[in-house]
């Protein structure tokens, strides 16, 4: 008789199981701390911004200079934040909530930065502002917000030079996203927010939000 | 981790363990599997129950005859089902090739099972050990005589099968089958090793009359009457031993619809097992430790594990759907390269180490029932059995629990 062996068994399925779930805590680790370091250094260069804004309104610098940094760094989140989705994938074992944000908290200050600008420096640009669920689960909602990022990433394409596309989660328990979409009305998501006008809640094609992008 | 994530865990825990134990079952006994007791022949009955079978009656009956056994020790009893072929014809001109040698009982209505022809048989059988083969599997000559031994050499042995093989491999559904009759064999011989045999396959086993008749013959209800006899014969107190040094081969359904089918079948007859012991569950040795945890386990984590993935599947198809539909509507692209962009998981780790070790542990066990050099046993067919062929398990569980609720089933 070989009765042992359910123990044995037990213990090796555990020995190695448990061993997979290090390799995979350290595989994740990895890859959250490189989106980590990617986040700190998004961090300073906000602050930097910020600085660079003060300068511009107190040394009169050219806007210019300010837009172009404001649009490599609003370009440089909004894919940071595409490859934080990526690994947000079914099958992790770490949480990223804390990661996600950290990120909405610093889009939601880019776009009190973009407005500033917006202001000191003329209406040449656009900022449209994507409210989205990150917790849904109701599909039609899942399936509007796949489709929205879909456009808008197109949209952003387009028109790259006169866009500048801010997506925030709504439902992280952010008090300053909160006050936001409080202050804009906003009870329906997925929405669009162009220049601090609700454009739509509902599905919109390509060609109506062009031409929703005059100035 | 959220609960389906946690789910998934647990399955790779479960399939690891339940592949890790076969393994730690394997490697000290791997010398000893082909072993067993030397039988002295002594008389034996043997029952073949049978129904429209005049396709392969006359091989499976020679086959009995070329036992290498004394003849003068061998009776056969043919229970003719009321077959609407001409199996009795067939079967009364086996009588006249060998005289004396086979009885035909004529069951006086179709019973719809397997059970109440062989339990005519085992009644009318002459002898003390009773072996019951199908009319539609051909034991190799060598069959009885290593079988015998077992129950010989051990009061508390009542039952012995042997390896199963499949017959056919003019289609590639046999020929996956032959795979699947080949791992399966070698497990019934390692769940061997802790008196685990939970089932005497109906192509050829070896019974001790007295212990037939003591527990009641086979239940004439179930549709696996060959798996609910093992379990009330271990509730009895007895055990079934697995003997893999000899092979019995058996014709395999050709297409899909005939193997779901006989599928649907064990499972409604599993599931009425697990029904009629249930109170036996952590009782009665390995039957009560093992066996019926072991399938109500893994009925339990079929049917879960079928409910969650039609769940994601259907959901994330809707999904794709609404938002390619819309993205049509609205002009905007349909695929994204970050739609193909794949990041590494845990899970994904999980899944391919899980399906390499699936792979060497099916290896081994082809190595080991001498199939792994065959043609049958390619690359291609074992991935298919692997990745396609026991994912279909879950559905077939599904549909036969549904019409075991519903008590529409029949053989």
């Amino acid at each position: 008789m070989s009765k042992h062996a359910f123990w044995k068994a037990f213990i090796f399925t555990a020995i190695i199981f448990g061993f997979g779930l290090i390799l995979g805590f350290f595989l994740e680790g990895f890859q959250s701390d490189n989106i980590y370091s990617k986040l700190i250094d998004s961090e300073l260069n906000l602050l930097d911004d910020q600085l660079t804004h003060e300068i511009i309104n107190d040394y009169n610098v050219s806007c210019v200079q300010a837009r172009v940094s404001l649009f490599a760094f609003a370009d440089k989140i909004y894919s940071e934040a595409v490859e934080l989705e990526e690994i947000d994938g079914i099958g992790r074992l770490g949480d990223l909530t804390v990661l996600h944000k950290r990120y909405d908290l610093l889009r939601a200050l880019l776009l009190k930065e973009s407005k500033n600008l917006k202001e000191r420096c003329g209406n040449d640009f656009h900022i449209i502002t994507y409210f989205y669920l990150y917790n849904s689960q109701n599909i039609e909602i899942s399936s509007k917000q796949n489709y929205f990022s879909r456009v808008l990433y197109d949209l952003k394409e387009l028109h790259s030079d006169t866009v500048l596309l801010i997506p925030i989660a709504s439902d992280t328990g952010l008090s300053s996203v909160d006050l936001l979409t409080n202050a804009l009305n906003i009870h329906t998501y997925p929405s669009i927010i162009i220049d601090d006008a609700i454009v739509t809640t509902e599905n919109p094609t390509l060609t109506e939000l062009e031409e929703k992008l005059v100035f | 981790m959220n609960f389906i994530e946690f789910v998934f865990y647990v399955y790779i825990f479960v399939t690891l363990y339940m592949t890790s134990l076969l393994i730690f079952l394997w490697y000290p006994n791997k010398k000893k599997l082909y072993e067993h007791p030397s039988g002295k022949p002594i008389p034996v009955s043997i029952v073949m129950p049978c129904y429209n079978e005049s396709k392969t009656l006359v091989e499976a009956i020679d086959s009995l005859m070329h036992l290498d056994y004394p003849k003068e020790m061998l009776e056969i009893i043919v229970v003719d089902d009321m077959s609407k072929d001409n199996s009795v014809e067939i079967v009364n001109q086996m009588i006249k090739k060998y005289p004396g040698k086979i009885r035909l009982i004529v069951n006086s209505r179709n019973s719809g099972g397997a059970a109440e022809p062989t339990n005519i048989g085992v009644k009318a059988a002459k002898y003390d050990f009773v072996a019951v083969t199908d009319a539609d599997s051909m034991p190799q000559s060598d069959a009885l005589i290593k079988m015998i031994g077992f129950l010989q050499h051990d009061k508390k042995v009542a039952a012995v099968t042997c390896a199963v093989m499949a017959k056919g491999n003019k289609t590639f559904m046999q020929r996956i089958q032959m795979l699947e009759y080949s791992i399966i064999a070698w497990n019934r011989k390692l769940l061997d090793c802790v008196d685990a045999v939970y089932v005497t396959p109906g192509p050829f086993a070896v019974y001790k009359k007295s212990a037939l008749l003591e527990v009641g013959l086979f239940d004439t209800k179930n549709l696996t009457q060959d798996i609910e006899i093992v379990w009330k014969l271990l509730s009895h107190g007895y055990i079934a031993r697995m003997c893999l040094a000899t092979r019995v081969y058996s014709e395999t359904p050709e297409k899909f619809r005939k193997w779901w089918k006989q599928r649907i079948r064990w499972n409604i007859g599993g599931t009425q097992c697990i029904v009629k012991y249930r109170k036996l569950i952590f009782k009665n040795g390995m039957l009560g430790a093992f066996i019926i945890p072991f399938f109500s386990f893994s009925l339990f984590l079929g049917l879960f594990g079928l409910g969650i993935f039609t769940y994601l599947f259907i959901k994330r198809i809707i999904i794709k759907y609404l938002s390619v539909k819309y993205a049509v509507y609205g002009g905007a692209t349909l695929l994204r390269f970050q739609d193909l962009s794949i990041q590494p998981t845990v899970l994904n780790f999980f899944g391919i180490a899980l399906l390499l070790w699936g792979f060497v542990f099916t290896m081994i066990g082809l190595e080991i029932m001498g199939m792994r050099k065959k043609p049958e046993a390619n690359i291609f067919n074992i991935l298919f059995y692997l990745l396609i062929y026991l994912t279909i398990y879950p559905s077939i569980m599904v549909t036969a629990l549904t019409k075991y609720i519903r008590g529409k089933y029949s053989w």
